[in-house]
């Protein structure tokens, strides 16, 4: 699993090279998610799978699936290594986590923010990149017994920064006619005239008060672009991918 | 995962430049040696020695170094329980109050907004099929799957006591009305003699056919108690071919034929299998449709071909079904009440509530386990609430823990 490391590294190595720095004590290592093994049953069809496949014999025993879904289990070892690293129970169950966004959720981000899940182009729009990302964004799969997946995998976060990248000139440009952001009947743009961030409006696609640091680096990544319109479609993207990482 | 998590939470915190280095760090959790808040307290206890990242486990600091954020409680919380972000105006209900208490006020008025809008049914609803890993509607004559998570997701939003999870009589078979955003009353019309909540459901008894009932027995166990079998523990363990026997079951009560379920030349299989066996005659009357037959429906797995099995296939002659050693149940409504009862499946509910607050992994398929000490005070509020799953998950959501980052 630890071949992951590189892609994962990849996906966070754009806001490294955009320029921001960072002072948190960087982790000793990567474990992205253990539920890897393909799915290959399906109890809509046929619940008793295959004839036999839990049969005994005179040299094996029964045959228990490991996990209540289809997909199998996590190593023991995995998870006890994570414990080790988060710390006492005691003390790691009164923090929070980071969850991931699920399925729905983002799609009711995007569509309250302004964007259209329904709009297609080329390259993808952001609604085709969410609509065809289920899998990869860690929705359910009832059908092998599977619920939604808690936590991101590499190709899961980077499937929702690529949605954000694709999301950001939908935002900016409804950014002043949505509901989720109206004070008063009116609604915030994302840019002055000047190209610097509004507060307010990152305050709304952010879901908390922006402070003035955070309105800083994001309109400093207006100007670090080639050009402006895409310095805005990054600084939104950004700020994005970095706020809703965690539920 | 956690390093996952770590690191986008970093990207988080580097990116945006203003919060970084503040609870959510793995930082947090090292250094301290002594001390600590926790209830119950946990006297002196050994640095844990994880490579080149060390750490105390008693770690004062990861708590103390907590600083309150209503705001930051308000979005989470919203994306928790109606699954979108809070609006400008509620973020500003929020900000705009001078004190802490004022801000906890407003806070705490948007939680009872957001539990009050039809969006933490629908929530409850997601939140229910991920938790008992069952969705999808009717189709090909196979039964909804959506019947039970929408059953238990009206009991929550509507503050019924979560024992009607098990014993409702009627009505258990719900839909829910998108265009009216409401739950429909519905039964389930499988047959079933009696019905009693979820443990008669058709789309349950559908998606957890199996070989001798036994995946259905396991589903009940791992989604309402929390753990994996084995479910009980004698006071004392015996020696037993190449293992110890751990189960309170007399261990001769399981069957031998066709499956020796007394062997134990690799492991202990009455370990688990006492339970499971007492367990299982209950569900087998419910075919792969999920319909109630007056026989028995599932399959006895011996080779070369599985045959129906039969009641002398789990126990032994003058065995009789049970929810555990000492508390038999005769039909399923009688397993309903006695699981209703069980002190475990309360933990349980508590549980898997605090880690949807807290943002947690799944209590059984990931060991996301909530030690008593943290759980105790939702556990009493969850008990003199009137089993109120509801009222305990707002509870929660106020709590110290939720409102720090």
């Amino acid at each position: 699993m630890n071949t992951m490391t590189p892609s994962l590294l990849a996906v966070l190595a754009l806001p490294t090279l955009l320029g921001l720095a960072g002072c948190a004590k960087p982790p000793t290592s990567l474990e992205p998610a253990t539920h890897g093994k393909p799915f290959q049953e399906d109890p809509t069809k046929d619940p008793n799978q295959q004839a036999g496949a839990f049969n005994g014999g005179e040299k094996n025993t029964f045959d228990h699936f490991a996990d209540l879904g289809a997909l199998g289990s996590r190593d023991p070892f995995d998870i006890l290594a994570q414990r080790e690293e988060e710390g006492p129970a005691e003390i790691r169950t009164r923090l929070h986590s980071c969850q991931k966004l699920p399925y729905e959720t983002l799609g009711n981000l995007l569509t309250s923010l302004g964007v259209d899940l329904t709009a297609t182009a080329t390259p993808p729009s952001a609604g085709q990149l969410y609509k065809g990302g289920a899998g990869a964004l860690g929705g359910p799969n009832y059908d092998a017994r599977v619920g939604e997946t808690i936590t991101w995998s590499a190709a899961g976060a980077a499937k929702l920064f690529d949605i954000f990248v694709q999301a950001a000139p939908e935002i900016i440009m409804n950014l002043p006619t949505v509901d989720q952001c109206k004070v008063g009947g009116a609604g915030p743009s994302m840019f002055d005239a000047q190209n610097a961030c509004n507060p307010d409006a990152l305050t709304c696609i952010m879901g908390r008060p922006a402070t003035q640091a955070q309105v800083d680096v994001c309109s400093h990544l207006v100007t670090e672009a080639s050009d402006v319109g895409t310095g805005k479609n990054l600084a939104v993207a950004t700020v994005l991918a970095a706020t809703h990482s965690c539920e | 995962m956690r390093s996952t998590s770590i690191l986008l939470t970093l990207l988080a915190t580097t990116a945006l430049g203003a919060t970084a280095c503040k609870s959510h760090s793995p930082t947090g959790l090292e250094g301290a040696s002594s001390g600590g808040d926790v209830p119950g307290g946990h006297g002196v206890l050994t640095p844990i020695d994880n490579g080149s990242a060390k750490f105390a486990p008693d770690t004062k600091d990861a708590l103390s170094q907590r600083t309150l954020d209503f705001n930051e409680a308000l979005r989470t919380a919203s994306l928790k329980l109606v699954r979108g972000l809070p609006t400008m105006t509620q973020i500003k209900h929020v900000a705009d109050a001078t004190t802490d208490a004022d801000k906890r006020a407003a806070y705490e008025a948007e939680l009872d907004a957001m539990l009050a809008d039809p969006r933490f049914q629908e929530r409850m609803i997601k939140w229910w099929q991920d938790v008992m890993r069952l969705g999808g509607d009717a189709q090909n004559g196979d039964p909804s799957r959506n019947t039970a998570p929408t059953f238990a997701a009206r009991v929550v939003a509507e503050g019924q006591p979560l024992s009607e999870l098990f014993t409702a009589p009627s009505n258990t078979c719900p839909t829910y009305d998108m265009g009216k955003r409401a739950f429909v009353d519905g039964d389930c019309k499988n047959g079933a003699p009696a019905v009693s909540g979820v443990l008669t459901d058709p789309g349950v008894m559908f998606q957890f056919y199996s070989d001798m009932a036994f995946r259905r027995v396991r589903w009940l166990q791992e989604v309402f108690v929390c753990t994996k079998f084995p479910a009980e523990y004698a006071k004392i363990p015996v020696k037993m071919g190449s293992g110890d026997y751990t189960s309170p079951w007399p261990f001769a009560s399981v069957s031998t034929m066709p499956i020796n379920f007394q062997d134990t030349s690799s492991v202990v299989c009455a370990n688990c299998h006492t339970t499971i066996n007492h367990l299982a005659p209950l569900f087998a009357n419910f075919d792969q449709k999920g319909q109630y037959q007056s026989s028995i429906q599932v399959m006895t797995p011996v080779a070369p071909k599985a045959l129906p099995t039969q009641m002398s296939d789990w126990l032994i002659a003058g065995e009789t079904t049970h929810w555990r050693d000492g508390q038999p149940a005769a039909d399923l409504v009688a397993l309903g009440q006695a699981v209703a009862a069980d002190p475990d499946v309360a933990d349980c509910a508590v549980a898997r509530m605090w880690n949807l607050a807290m943002s947690k992994e799944d209590i059984v398929s990931d060991l996301a386990t909530v030690p008593p000490t943290v759980l105790a005070p939702y556990l009493a509020d969850f008990q003199k609430n009137g089993q109120d799953l509801k009222k305990t998950l707002r509870a929660m959501l106020a709590s110290d823990d939720f409102v720090r980052f």
